[in-house]
């Protein structure tokens, strides 16, 4: 061993950890306030307060649970100055945060769900354990009790009882906008089930029509329109799993486009390049169907013409892209800009609107549709979707 | 060998890939034929698709420059790229595929839920794939040095921005079709010369190779050289000389008496049949030339056994973490039909495998000097022109031209796409909307700066080391946790630190010449034995310290890993009607 | 605009999502949100997983028997018998027999994955 050999692997060993350990509080750093702006003490003390408060938001934002709270406790113990810290939901204590967790039990025999707030005296045989005095404050949800942040100190303090008193008021209201975010999901969950509804009565009506006229013409070919519409509607009505991928999405897709060319006949010109690596991508279910409606509806059923609909999707790395494109009469920007930010009526164009939502709920502001039209000179529907997304994985 | 010929066959195989990529993307479709557009890619395609992107100039070239070299001992190359992918079916295949992951960082992230383990898979990965890109760089460059005579690091450059221009153009991807299509040409490019010169040989009487002491020209055989060289002769030999040796300008017969000879560049040296080769002074990596042959020279005799099962190790349990190898996994349907894939794989490499020690036999016997200017890599290139000759074997010899291009392309382009897409994502996220084409530029970038500013680097064993680097960071985390569910955030980040971390530190000392020789050299060029147990050991016990923090998710990523797809599309449901009169999916 | 006098196409976006506050969207929808629920009784998964890793072992004893023993195999055989020179054998041991055996091997357990996730589905 030389001793450049050795040189080289000691700083290669350094590189490597401080590498790792930059990259790991990368994320924390960046959301720091600027050490530049320093302001008065008091100021200063604020901005600890908050930015501490902000840290322990996020955990806590995701509901109460062992992992959470343990989270959540490392954040919250240094804005109360307490030796110790606690939190329990309604059964048992979640987590312990500072010395003393031999006092656990403690935390948890007091009752969580007294409405009030206790403070209480400790015993220890350990002559050198801080924990000597705790306060315990209910969390309340909606004005029922969901657990109880405890904090413990080694000497009485009223300063302490009311510093616990807000912050408890403070994760109680964290646990408050859990249960809002529930209800907004919900509540988009409840627009994707009305979503699916909505595509049938208008569709319902043409397709069986459409079918009807081939019933004495072409029996076989009004048979073979029937199963597609059977397996359409299956696909479309399908209960659980948000989640599709884009083959049986495209699928899905394929028997639409079917039951518009009987009725459209060869005035419906269709162009697929699907690249097959973008097959098993996961997507919201029922996120490419209305783009299709819509390109068909602007295409085709608004003009007397010939129309042509061109689906591509391509391999972009770790995201595919998919374009529905149209040549026919476009849509004016400004009506379809008020339409996507929800200012448009109820009649048109809820489907587009609903499929950016969802997109952008899932998978983040980037990834909203693009949609790039004028009158008269058709539309082109751009969808960005991530290759792999933590909540679609199947 | 015949430059226009080669210029010719590395052309064609350029542009049948573009053409191949192009229509592979053009083929249109009418609704009428729907059913292809959205049927997956079936296994045996994307099998074709994961061998071809996977057989690189390392295969093509560096196994039968090795055999050339030192013999019987380097099959263990090949057979340990064709294991690797047994280990990969049977531990990580199916469940892989399952977990949703496009890439490594994916998976950690699924599996783990923490963003902490997700940036140092990404950091890992991104080493990976540049440790494993240099040594194509090079090989690009040797081919194009034989080629057109331009130095050696211009190749490495001109491919690399080939596949920049082509990726970030959005041309020539790692598309199925030109992966699948660029293993059959690599296969043809070997097989069919391999048959004429099977033939050749048998013509010549079919000699048998001699391993045991210093190869003897077969033929009269003119050895050129562009750098000086030194040279051990044993016994008195009598060449024809034009250039200088020994300081002197010469124009015509010399002996060459036993003891070492400075040869100066530019020199031709002419070497009558049956004479002993003499072999280049072997020195310590930093002053070898070029060849997959160095890292093992030195010390391969008292540590061979060692050296051996670090190659083993690491090609084994490696394979399962090369970044462009796990992307192709994605494109499988489901995880059946990921397992099915890999077994086809291991068919493909066999068959191409066992092409490859041919090329070096036949080289030893027929190429000796490229022991003497120690571009042993060349020994596929030189050899139908060497053999057959004439415009027969200029043909063939611009086919192997065409198939070891093709073989850097289609590595390279993979390699630089899955890199890209990984600092797109977690490296460089500030990039913005057009990212994954902006990061194409570091992605190739770093391997090719690396490659031509440090042109003396023994990165021969480049590949070995990034085989190594993965098998002692990714295998760990794949097997353990697909496999066990006690694998928490902070083991896995242990593990990947002190495993990964180790054998890139070995590696990195290995490049610099840190160690030259001796044991300690062996230990840092072959990390696997040692860092691989050392990333599962950190894994595991910290993992059992620290059991509180085991993912809340843990059973039910489990039970989605292992559990099979249920039956999907309405088409396959029950009841889906009476058979069609139209062909259905299967 | 001008909308209507050149049939030019303009890009239209949805509003960015500035106003809503909260993680980012990415990870706020929770694993769970759009999943199945984690299974009441994971018995056939750990079963099933068992079974799969025993196969596994099996075909990768095989492989550390045949292969992982070959090199100390040839150091014994070649140390005591004829010394540098390689015989034929052994060039057909590393250059052609592993490759049929890595793919038998292969197939073997790519059936017995299948047969074992058959067992556990009951298809």
């Amino acid at each position: 061993m030389t001793a450049l050999g050795t040189v080289v692997l000691a700083v290669a060993a350094l590189g490597l950890f401080a590498l790792g350990a930059a990259l790991g509080h990368a994320g924390a750093r960046r959301q720091q306030e600027n050490p530049a702006d320093v302001g008065t003490p008091v100021e200063r003390a604020t901005f600890h307060t908050l930015h501490t408060a902000s840290l322990a938001a996020p955990p806590l934002r995701a509901g109460l649970t062992p992992d959470t709270a343990r989270k959540a406790a490392r954040r919250l113990r240094p804005l109360l100055g307490t030796v110790a810290l606690a939190l329990a939901d309604e059964e048992s204590v979640l987590a312990w945060d500072g010395t003393g967790e031999h006092h656990r039990a403690a935390a948890a025999a007091r009752p969580a769900h007294t409405a009030r707030t206790r403070t209480f005296p400790l015993t220890c045989p350990d002559a050198r354990c801080p924990v000597r005095w705790g306060v315990v404050v209910p969390l309340t949800v909606d004005g029922r009790a969901a657990g109880a942040l405890a904090a413990f100190t080694d000497r009485e303090s009223a300063v302490v009882v009311r510093a616990a008193e807000e912050v408890a008021r403070w994760v109680s209201v964290q646990l408050e906008l859990v249960d809002l975010d529930r209800a907004r999901s919900g509540a988009i969950e409840a627009e994707i089930r009305a979503l699916r509804a909505q595509i049938s009565p208008h569709f319902v009506y043409n397709s069986l029509a459409s079918i009807a006229s081939f019933v004495r013409t072409d029996p076989e070919r009004a048979r073979e329109l029937l199963l597609e519409f059977a397996d359409f509607t299956r696909y479309s009505f399908r209960r659980g799993g948000d989640f599709t991928t884009l083959a049986e999405e495209l699928r899905s897709i394929e028997q639409y486009l079917e039951l518009a060319r009987a009725r459209f006949g060869r005035r419906l010109e269709v162009t697929l390049r699907i690249a097959p690596e973008v097959l098993p991508v996961t997507l919201p279910f029922l996120c490419l169907q209305p783009l299709v409606e819509n390109a068909l509806k602007h295409g085709l059923e608004e003009s007397v013409e010939r129309g042509r609909i061109t689906i591509t999707a391509e391999d972009e790395g770790t995201e595919a892209r998919v374009v529905i494109e149209d040549d026919g009469v476009g849509m004016d920007p400004q009506r379809l800009r008020d339409l996507l930010r929800g200012r448009g009526g109820p009649s048109a164009g809820i489907g587009l609107s609903n499929v950016d939502m969802r997109l952008r709920q899932v998978y983040g502001d980037d990834h909203g549709l693009v949609i790039e039209t004028g009158v008269g000179a058709g539309t082109k529907i751009t969808v960005r979707l991530p290759k792999f997304h933590p909540g679609s994985a199947r | 060998m015949n430059q226009t010929y080669g210029i010719a066959g590395v052309s064609a195989v350029v542009l049948a890939t573009v053409l191949v990529g192009a229509l592979g993307l053009r083929i249109s479709r009418t609704t009428s034929d729907f059913y292809v557009a959205s049927r997956s890619v079936p296994p045996r395609l994307n099998a074709f698709a994961v061998s071809g992107e996977y057989l690189s100039a390392a295969s093509f070239l560096g196994v039968a420059g090795l055999v050339l070299a030192q013999g019987a001992d380097m099959l263990w190359f090949p057979i340990g790229y064709t294991a690797g992918f047994l280990v990969l079916l049977a531990f990580v295949a199916a469940p892989l595929r399952r977990s949703g992951a496009y890439t490594l960082p994916d998976f950690a992230e699924a599996r783990l839920e923490s963003r902490a383990v997700r940036r140092i898979a990404s950091v890992l990965v991104v080493g990976v794939g540049w440790l494993y890109l240099l040594p194509q760089l090079r090989g690009a460059g040797l081919i194009l040095r034989l080629l057109t005579g331009a130095p050696g690091w211009f190749g490495g450059l001109v491919v690399a921005v080939v596949v920049t221009v082509a990726v970030a153009a959005g041309g020539m991807r790692s598309i199925t079709f030109v992966q699948a299509f660029q293993y059959w040409l690599k296969l043809t490019a070997l097989l069919v010369p391999a048959v004429f010169l099977l033939i050749a040989w048998r013509a010549d009487r079919a000699p048998a190779p001699a391993w045991d002491e210093r190869p003897v020209f077969q033929r009269s055989t003119r050895v050129a050289t562009d750098r000086p060289l030194t040279l051990t002769v044993h016994a008195p030999v009598r060449v024809t000389v034009t250039g200088t040796v020994d300081g002197r300008p010469l124009d015509g017969p010399l002996t060459l008496g036993a003891g070492t000879h400075r040869v100066g560049p530019g020199t031709t040296l002419g070497f009558p049949r049956g004479a002993p080769v003499p072999l280049p002074d072997g020195g310590g990596p930093g002053t070898a030339p070029t060849g997959w042959a160095q890292p093992l020279s030195a010390g391969r005799e008292q540590h061979g056994l060692y050296a051996t099962y670090g190659l083993i190790l690491a090609t084994f349990l490696g394979t399962m973490g090369l970044p462009h190898v796990v992307v192709r996994f994605y494109t499988n349907p489901d995880g059946g039909a990921a397992r099915r894939t890999t077994v086809v794989v291991l068919g493909l490499l066999g068959a191409f495998y066992l092409l490859v020690p041919l090329y070096g036999v036949l080289g030893r016997l027929y190429a000796p000097d490229l022991l003497l200017t120690g571009d042993t890599d060349a020994a596929v290139l030189v050899l139908p022109q060497r053999l057959i000759g004439g415009p027969g074997g200029d043909l063939l010899g611009a086919l192997v031209a065409g198939g070891a291009c093709a073989a850097f392309l289609s590595t390279v382009s993979g390699l630089t796409m899955s890199v890209a897409g990984v600092l797109a994502q977690d490296v460089l996220p500030t990039l913005g909307i057009r990212h994954f084409r902006l990061a194409t530029l570091p992605a190739i970038a770093v391997p090719t700066a690396a490659s031509t500013v440090v042109t003396d680097l023994p990165v021969a064993d480049a590949v070995g080391l990034a085989f190594a680097v993965s098998a002692s960071s990714f295998c760990p985390l794949l097997l353990l946790g697909i496999w066990w569910r006690g694998l928490t955030p902070p083991g896995a980040v242990a593990g990947l630190l002190l495993g990964g971390g180790s054998a890139l530190t070995a590696v990195t000392v290995t490049i610099a010449g840190g160690a030259t020789s001796g044991p300690l050299h062996t230990l840092l060029a072959w990390p696997a034995v040692w860092s691989v147990p050392a990333g599962f050991a950190a894994m595991v016990l910290i993992s059992l310290a620290t059991r509180h923090r085991v993912p809340a998710s843990a059973a039910a990523t489990m039970a989605r890993l292992h559990l099979p797809e249920p039956p999907r599309g309405p088409a396959t449901a029950p009841g889906a009607g009476p058979k069609r009169s139209r062909e259905r999916r299967p | 605009m001008g909308a209507e006098s050149v049939p030019r196409r303009e890009v239209v976006t949805g509003r960015p999502r500035t106003d809503r506050a909260g993680p980012p969207p990415a990870r706020a929808v929770s694993p769970s949100g759009g999943r199945p629920a984690v299974p009441d009784d994971d018995t056939p998964v750990r079963f099933l997983m068992r079974r799969q890793l025993r196969a596994a072992l099996t075909a990768t004893v095989l492989l550390a028997l045949s292969l992982g023993l070959l090199p100390v195999l040839l150091r014994v055989l070649t140390a005591g018998g004829a010394g540098h020179d390689v015989p034929l054998a052994v060039w057909l041991l590393l250059g052609v027999a592993p490759y049929p055996l890595l793919l038998c091997t292969g197939a073997w357990y790519v059936r017995r994955a299948e047969r074992n996730e058959g067992d556990v589905t009951g298809r």
